[in-house]
């Protein structure tokens, strides 16, 4: 067993020697496509821990409107809880609104004997702040919602991160996805030139009678160890780049508070996803060869 | 004279490449254990399809294949490694690794295979003395002779010890000299106990060797002509009518079917 995986060991690093340049172009594109990816992961969840506590007190008020029936009310409710991405719906009537009111506004209200101004309110919280602008929107075209300014949210702080969250989403997607397929086809193609390169090994072991695995692990461990390095690459230049961010802000702020870089996890999960994409390009690039047959 | 039981036997083969080319069209032979056959016939003629469906590398279309009892249309994909280590399979060009020495083709080729470097080291150069071949053990391929390149190839074929042979023009690169060493080394294996079968339109260093010799042409068995130099009946030749009827319905059904 040990031999076997020696001998493959043996042919999978000959091959990464063979492709230098086609392996080190295929290893540079996954790190940065895992460098984009974790960055803007990182940048990600730092913002969202900033916005963790904002993100927890996220309301949106939604006033229904004046002439709404019992039934129309209980109507919404139903229709507000069955909404994607709302996690939680609950209730004031326009009375309980208005004592609250009164309450924590007294010098306000005090001595005003006005009739109750307050409607009917529903407070709704949210699974994730990216979609509140889509679901207020909704929610103002319902009918038992009041006909102007229906729907209440958002300080200018919780709108700049929401929208801010959800440029990251993006742009992490796109950029990370382009840069994926990029190394991937890199991989993808070095791999096959690993194929091509090793057309008589292969004929050769078919001839003899190698098994399947033993014929073709080696370009599979070919991809792996490309995005394993890719990976490792990623992680360096991820904690060189943290690291300076983590002075210039030392810098301008001499009393902020910085948790140090995550290396181990860092590590982890970038060669692990480069590993495993490795794998997956690898795959799909011996799929086709696979299937034919070398030997005359 | 009672017969021993075939070793490879080959019930109504037929191989179809597509359509319109046929490998094989209705073979149907025997081979006993320890036989050596030459397989000749013009280029064209089906003789590597006829030792490629023996290693599994051309799928029979009709018609049944029996190697050491086994029914090859039997064997699965997964299996058929297995298959080729009973069998030491020659290719006309050699198929060495020009930046292997000739002990290294050797080596690379049993470590392909799952044997340890202990078995490999111990094995070599008992496979190599007996390709007679030993003594050019460092040289690259580039540094041999067609026929040290061949023995070379032979030793490879060797490394799974197979109870069988293909050779597939083994002397088709070669000249007359290192073609009669080729042949004289097949030879001696199969005095060893090997069954050997030879490929080849090389019909000067065939009469040399008085082997049963199979002619075969557009895909078919045409003569076959034993040690003794008598013509061997050839078994099923006519086709029983009730069977040509079946496969006149079918190739009729397919027809249909096409258009
Ligand atoms: N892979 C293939 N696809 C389609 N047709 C093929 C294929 N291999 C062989 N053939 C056809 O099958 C027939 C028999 O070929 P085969 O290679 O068995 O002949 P051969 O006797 O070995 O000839 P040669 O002496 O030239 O090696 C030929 O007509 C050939 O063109
Ligand atoms: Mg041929």
């Amino acid at each position: 067993m040990l031999d076997k995986l020696e001998f493959m060991l043996a042919e999978t690093f000959i091959s990464l020697r063979r492709n230098t340049w086609m392996t080190f172009a295929a290893v540079t594109t996954s790190a940065m496509a895992l460098f984009i990816i974790g960055a803007i992961a990182f940048a990600y969840i730092s913002l969202a821990k900033f916005a963790g506590d904002v993100e927890k007190k996220f309301e949106m008020r939604v006033f229904v409107k004046e002439s709404a029936t019992e039934d129309d009310v209980k109507n919404l409710e139903l229709r507000l809880n069955g909404m994607d991405g709302v996690s939680s719906v609950t209730f004031k009537t326009r009375k309980e609104v208005w004592d609250e009111f009164k309450k924590n506004n007294p010098s306000v209200t005090q001595g005003l004997e006005i009739e109750n101004p307050m409607p009917d309110t529903f407070t709704l919280k949210f699974e994730n702040l990216g979609k509140a602008d889509a679901i207020a929107e909704l929610i103002k075209k319902m009918p038992e919602v009041a006909p102007n300014d229906g729907v209440n949210y958002l300080s200018d702080e919780q709108n700049f991160v929401g929208h801010a969250m959800s440029a990251l989403r993006w742009l992490g997607g796109v950029l990370g996805t382009v840069m994926l397929l990029t190394g991937g086809i890199l991989i993808y193609n070095t791999i096959r030139l690993t194929i091509l390169a090793r057309r008589k090994e292969i004929r050769i072991m078919e001839m003899v009678g190698s098994t399947k695995a033993m014929v073709w692990a080696p370009m599979i461990m070919e991809g792996i160890v490309q995005g394993l390095i890719g990976g490792l690459l990623a992680t360096v230049v991820l904690g060189a780049v943290y690291a300076f961010t983590l002075r210039l802000i030392t810098i301008i702020n001499p009393l902020s508070q910085n948790s140090p870089f995550p290396l181990g996890l860092t590590i982890f999960w970038l060669s692990f996803v480069g590993a495993l994409y490795g794998l997956i390009c690898s795959f799909i690039a011996i799929r086709e060869p696979k299937k034919k047959e070398i030997p005359r | 004279m009672s017969e021993p039981k075939p070793f490879i036997t080959f019930e109504r083969v037929e191989v179809a490449y597509n359509d319109l080319v046929s490998g094989l069209r209705n073979v149907s032979l025997n081979i006993s254990e320890g036989e050596f056959v030459f397989l000749c016939g013009q280029t064209g003629s089906g003789k590597s399809t006829l030792l490629k469906v023996l290693s599994k590398q051309v799928p029979v279309t009709k018609g049944r294949v029996i190697v050491a009892g086994r029914d090859l249309g039997t064997v699965t994909d997964k299996e058929v490694p297995y298959l080729r280590r009973q069998m030491g399979i020659i290719p006309q060009d050699f198929g060495l690794l020009s930046t292997k020495k000739v002990w290294e083709n050797v080596a690379y080729a049993m470590r392909a295979v799952g044997k340890s470097r202990r078995e490999v080291r111990s094995e070599v150069p008992r496979i190599l003395e007996r390709v007679n071949i030993l003594h050019r053990a460092d040289a690259y391929p580039s540094e041999l002779s067609g026929g040290e390149q061949q023995r070379v190839a032979i030793a490879r074929a060797l490394i799974n010890d197979p109870p069988l042979l293909l050779a597939d023009e083994p002397t088709g690169n070669l000249d007359p000299g290192h073609s009669k060493e080729i042949l004289d080394l097949l030879v001696s294996l199969n005095e060893k106990g090997t069954t050997v079968l030879v490929a080849t339109h090389d019909m000067l260093s065939i009469q040399d060797h008085h082997k049963r010799m199979i002619q075969m042409s557009f895909g078919q068995i045409e003569s076959d002509v034993s040690v003794e130099g008598v013509v061997q009946e050839i078994p099923h030749e006519e086709p029983e009518p009730e069977e040509e009827m079946q496969e006149q319905t079918q190739e009729e059904s397919t027809d249909a079917g096409q258009a």
